[in-house]
């Protein structure tokens, strides 16, 4: 909350808030456009769901009014099987066991495929949310 | 990111973002610009971007792939949300992005 109304205070009257999120359901991974395997994408769903209730709150709170969402598909694409995997190795979402040897042995462009979400928001009353902010930006 | 894979090419994200905002002219902040994937687009619509990342690799990636079109309008900072230091009321469009 406090980033988020650290960041209203920079917006300019009327200003726009545009939060992009990814959203459910889980990724998934596709081969010539055939679904493979499902990614559990629970851990990234966990500071998204934060981040929109963070946001959520400040529309409560009428400093900010919803104007627009737009829900799109976003694709990153390996060139094989292999390099998706190690991609994976290290981060916090895991491709399931049993997929793994299917996936390596792919050689050709795999795609992860995820449902994001894009909001529209605007700042209703920019001097309400200083007085309840007091954060005392300034130029350095 | 590796050179064997290619987040979005298809441009979904700044479409998306171009579906539901007007970038013509805007003076924009983003945070959490990572390697500036999202950053050269809406540069290209707007008078100026202030775009910031804690990830200092990455922000240098960014200025590195920087269009030299686009120097003037882009100003990338290594810093977190909760430190930088802005001024008021001097952006037109915040955009952030933190769980992608």
């Amino acid at each position: 909350m406090y980033v988020l109304r650290r960041l209203l205070d920079t917006l300019a009257p009327e200003g726009i808030v545009l939060d992009l999120q990814v959203i459910r359901p889980h990724p998934l991974v596709e081969v010539d456009g055939t679904v493979l395997c499902e990614i559990d994408g629970s851990s990234l769903f966990v500071g998204a769901d934060a981040a929109r209730a963070a946001v959520d709150l400040l529309v409560a709170e009428q400093l900010l009014e919803d104007e627009a969402v737009d829900d799109h598909d976003v694709r990153k694409h390996y060139i094989d099987g292999a390099a998706l995997v190690t991609d994976f190795e290290t981060g916090e979402r895991k491709i399931p066991v049993a997929a793994i040897p299917l996936l390596q042995a792919v050689q050709r462009e795999c795609v992860v495929r995820e449902r994001c979400r894009v909001r529209r928001l605007r700042q209703i009353d920019a001097a309400l949310h200083r007085g309840l902010g007091g954060l005392g930006w300034t130029a350095r | 990111m590796n050179r064997a894979t290619v987040l979005d090419p298809e441009g979904a994200h700044f479409a998306a973002l171009e579906r539901v905002a007007d970038f013509a002219g805007a003076r924009v902040l983003e945070v959490g610009c990572g390697d500036g994937r999202l950053t050269f687009p809406v540069a290209g619509r707007a008078r100026s971007v202030l775009a910031f990342d804690p990830d200092a690799d990455a922000v240098e990636e960014a200025r590195a792939d920087l269009p030299a079109e686009l120097a003037r309008r882009v100003t990338f900072a290594v810093a977190s949300a909760t430190a930088i230091e802005i001024p008021r009321a001097a952006f037109d469009i915040v955009l952030f992005s933190w769980s992608l």
